[in-house]
């Protein structure tokens, strides 16, 4: 094997998991639809995305997919049939499973051949020139956890499904779940509580233990700058009363070390004054026609 | 930070898991399967990293060597390549999967591109290495501010931008001895002084003779000269010259006006080179040089002397002197918030963060209490106190009987009644609102985030923060000196309004007569002064400097000023061309003052005996060196 070869290994890894993950998908689409060839169609969007390496592409392969759950056939004017959630389904798991992995192989793939680091937006903008991931880190251990962490997700993901479909939430009862055939009756309001109510605990979590460490972790600058912020946003109006006086005060007494009578100075005061009495005479004016309309003689 | 592959992912997972979880869901549990996978993937990858974030990227050292030939260095030299090694060090205990470290170069230096990367990753508790070379290009100062460390997950959904601050700064000494400081083997003359030893055209002990006079009682008889007596019938004496040392003096302007010009080729670079290569040249022949550094805040000696750490103490001086940036005279506070905004984001990232360095939505609302507007609104609010007034109702009451129709009457009468306060909560509302659009509030932003910074940098108080936010000066002036700290150039407004030059500086020239005068009274015999100063401004002026440079010639020692040639000012008068247009007009106004300036400033100071050569961007130090050694030798050629 020569250098290059070597060197081109693990993109042929990735695109090696990502046709077979394809490959799997598409068996699955097959069976589902009874061996319409057409369902084949769905995956030129992720050949597309290999590529071009287009992030949008496989993201249509994803509504595709979406789609042909829904319609196995491709005929959307068929109503889907509604049918009781089963769980652990094998063909399911292993669909979602080679889907999962043809995303994560695609965009590790991208790492590897265009940008790790793409441009992002707004302050943290690079300008750097975009430079793929060097291939010299890739390690073999890789692999393992892709398919290991894949796997456990899958699973994870099948008992979080049980669970958001079989328990119901009712307030008159505490605790307030109901467990299996009770919660059916009210199946998609209980799983969108659920969902809610499952992503704002971990989130609201998660988010305390990363901000409880990132407060014990900061560096002594940082911390002191900390401090100065909550300390100036809880006297900032005091302050800013403070600053507006003083220079308030500078400015005076600036003015009266250098008094100097501007010819604009007096231009200002000039037109002032004659505004005034312009507006005097054309409120008496005003006045005196309302007058006359309202008290005619 | 999610990057825009990672949002689009986000996205489209989070869609497919609602749609799945609220909709879908009742015809297959694949997509909500689908949805809860692609999403706990994400969730993983974005605990990972904010794991790996928080236990290996905050916890990386930096340290930087600078080398040569193998060896750490303190300082660097022009023209020498000198290796930067870098090595960052994971004490956190997690590893870094990929890390991207940029390393911040300074400035004034020659580089191939992209070779102050590296793309690895970070075990815990291990290390990687950086090195690359660079070669300074102008003396100064290398400030080194840290690297930049990129972080990213392996399928490039999360990225994190840190900056590891450990600033070193080093100092980059003008080129050492070589074909310009060489010591002088062609011979001049064909009774060449032993090195070091030059003829003074002086009565002394030397070899050659000066001249022959009549004897005087108490002249030794062997320097009686026997063939002139005889012809004479006198007793002649013969006089020899002297043999001394010339002693060098150098007088070097780092004051604002030196340190001003195109980067590279401010005069004060020019000083550096020709200063550094004399020096050594001088001292190459054993010739004692000291120097004089004049700036704003006084002037800075060294005697005479010609000792290798005393040409290391000069160049030093110079050194330091060549990476001072020049002081901006007037700066408008929005444009160095401008300039120092983009160092802050990139050196302090960790500072402008909103956790550690808020905006809160009051900061951007103007209170019309602060502006004259306010007195309208009183005025406005104060209106309906007239309608105590039964006149002012009884008009009310006829204006809305007259014009508003039948029946509706007493809701025109309401909204007479209410129309100014109305209006006053609209003007209010009005003026308040207006800091919340662009640019203003960018640059309330801008101009909060960085007053933040300098407070925190000071161990302020945090009133400071506040007359950084209200008070222009004080900001400004703060600003500048981060800028400065940080080696930012900021651009300069030569002139003001009235076209006076703002950088001029008289006392420049009281400073230096006075160096000059100081230097003469401590004189001995064959002394050489050398002044590079930029007098081009200054052309007007010059009568104590002529006064001073009067004096050191009738004291029979020299005197050779250098002046500089503006980098940016052909030497060459512009073609007039037609039609003409304003710029060249403008331009060519300028050039010629120059020229007329230099000719002055040449033509008094010829007058008063001194050699006056000019510093042209594009001569070599050896052409100035060839220059100055013909008119150091010219003087003592019979």
């Amino acid at each position: 094997m020569t250098e290059s070869q070597a060197a081109s290994q693990p993109y042929r890894d990735y695109l090696f998991i990502a046709v077979a993950s394809l490959v799997l998908v598409a068996l699955v689409l097959l069976s589902k639809s009874g061996g319409n060839l057409l369902v084949l169609l769905a995956l030129i969007p992720a050949f597309v995305g290999f590529i071009t390496r287009s992030t949008f592409m496989p993201m249509v392969f994803l509504v595709m997919l979406v789609f042909l759950n829904i319609f196995p056939d491709g005929n959307v004017f068929v109503s889907p049939i509604p049918s009781d959630a089963k769980h652990f389904r094998i063909v399911d798991m292993a669909f979602v499973l080679a889907a999962t992995t043809y995303f994560v192989s695609l965009f590790r793939f991208k790492s590897l051949k265009t940008a790790i680091l793409p441009a992002t937006t707004g302050s943290e903008k690079t300008t750097q020139e975009e430079r793929p991931r060097q291939v010299s880190e890739i390690e073999t251990e890789e692999y393992a956890y892709l398919f290991g962490g894949l796997l456990a997700f899958v699973f994870m993901a099948s008992l979080v499904w049980l669970s958001l479909s079989s328990i119901a939430i009712d307030p008159t009862q505490f605790p307030p779940f109901l467990w299996a055939d009770d919660a059916r009756e009210r199946r998609q309001t209980n799983r969108f509580l659920l969902l809610v109510g499952l992503l704002g605990t971990v989130t609201i979590v998660l988010g305390l233990l990363f901000s409880y460490w990132r407060h014990q972790r900061l560096m002594p600058a940082v911390a002191r700058q900390y401090l100065l912020d909550t300390a100036w946003r809880e006297n900032r109006r005091e302050l800013n009363r403070l600053e507006l006086w003083r220079a308030w005060g500078r400015g005076q007494l600036a003015a009266s070390e250098s008094f100097r009578p501007r010819f604009r100075t007096l231009v200002k005061i000039a037109a002032f004054v004659i505004a005034f009495g312009l507006a005097l005479l054309l409120g008496r004016i005003a006045l005196g026609l309302i007058l006359d309309i309202l008290y005619p003689r | 930070v999610l990057t825009g592959r990672g949002w689009w992912f986000l996205f489209f997972a989070a869609t497919t898991l609602l749609a799945g979880v609220v909709w879908l869901g009742a015809f297959t549990s694949a997509i909500p399967l689908l949805g809860l996978t692609l999403c706990g993937y994400l969730a993983w990858e974005w605990f990972f990293f904010q794991y790996r974030a928080r236990a290996a990227g905050d916890r990386l050292r930096l340290d930087r060597e600078l080398l040569q030939v193998g060896r750490a260095v303190p300082s660097a030299w022009v023209g020498s390549p000198v290796t930067v090694r870098l090595t960052i060090t994971n004490t956190g205990r997690a590893s870094l999967p990929f890390i991207r470290i940029v390393d911040r170069l300074p400035s004034d230096i020659a580089l191939s591109p992209e070779v102050n990367q590296l793309d690895t990753s970070l075990a815990a508790g291990g290390r990687v290495v950086l090195e690359y070379t660079l070669t300074p290009t102008s003396p100064g100062q290398l400030r080194f501010e840290g690297a930049t460390i990129h972080t990213a997950d392996l399928a490039g959904l999360f990225y994190r931008r840190q900056f590891l601050a450990v600033p070193r700064e080093y100092l980059v000494m003008p080129p050492l001895a070589d074909h310009d400081a060489r010591r002088r083997t062609t011979k001049r003359f064909n009774a060449l002084p032993p090195p070091g030893i030059h003829r003074l055209r002086r009565p002394g002990s030397g070899d050659e003779l000066l001249d022959l006079r009549e004897y005087r009682p108490g002249d030794p008889p062997k320097m009686i000269a026997w063939k002139a007596s005889a012809r004479r019938d006198v007793l002649m004496t013969k006089e020899i010259e002297s043999d001394v040392p010339v002693r060098m003096v150098l007088f070097v302007d780092a004051t604002n006006s030196a340190r001003i010009g195109p980067p590279g080729f401010a005069p004060i670079r020019r000083f550096v080179d020709v200063a550094s290569a004399m020096t050594q040249a001088a001292v190459g022949n054993r010739d004692l040089v000291g120097m004089q550094i004049l700036r704003e805040s006084g002037s800075e000696t060294l005697a005479p002397a010609r000792t290798k750490i005393h040409v290391l103490r000069i160049l030093k001086m110079l050194t330091v002197s060549a990476s001072e940036l020049p002081q901006p005279q007037a700066l408008d506070a929005e444009l160095t918030a401008r300039f120092a905004f983009p160092v802050a984001s990139e050196l302090y990232p960790d500072r402008l963060q909103s956790f550690v360095n808020s905006r809160p939505f009051g900061l951007f609302w103007l209170p019309i209490s602060d502006s004259r507007w306010q007195y309208v609104m009183w005025g406005l609010l104060g209106l309906p106190t007239l309608f105590f007034s039964p006149w002012i109702l009884e008009l009310l009451a006829n204006i809305s009987a007259t014009f508003a129709p039948a029946g509706k009457t007493w809701m025109l009468f309401f909204g007479l009644s209410i129309a100014p306060g109305v209006l006053a909560i609209l003007l209010w509302l009005l003026h308040g609102v207006r800091g919340f659009l662009q640019p203003r509030a960018g640059r309330t932003s801008r101009r909060k985030q960085l007053a933040m910074l300098f407070a925190g940098q000071d161990a302020a108080e945090p009133i400071l923060v506040e007359r950084y936010l209200n008070d222009d000066v004080e900001f400004t002036r703060r600003a500048s000196r981060f800028l400065h700290v940080h080696h930012v150039r900021l651009p300069l407004a030569m002139y003001d309004r009235d076209g006076t030059n703002r950088y001029r500086n008289p006392e420049k020239l009281t400073q230096l007569t006075h160096a000059i005068t100081r230097s003469l009274s401590l004189a001995r015999d064959n002394e050489l002064y050398v002044v590079l100063a930029e007098l081009l401004e200054l052309s007007q002026e010059l009568e104590p400097l002529l006064k001073t440079i009067r004096a050191v010639r009738a004291r029979h020692h020299a005197i050779i000023v250098l002046m500089p040639w503006p980098a940016d000012v052909p030497r060459e008068m512009l073609p007039e061309t037609e039609p003409l247009k304003l710029g060249t007009l403008v331009k060519q106004v300028l050039i010629r003052r120059t020229h007329e300036q230099y000719q002055h400033a040449r033509q008094h100071l010829v007058q008063a005996g001194a050699t006056v050569m000019l510093l042209d961007a594009t001569d070599s130090v050896q052409l100035v060196l060839d220059r100055l050694d013909r008119l150091r030798t010219a003087r003592v050629r019979r």
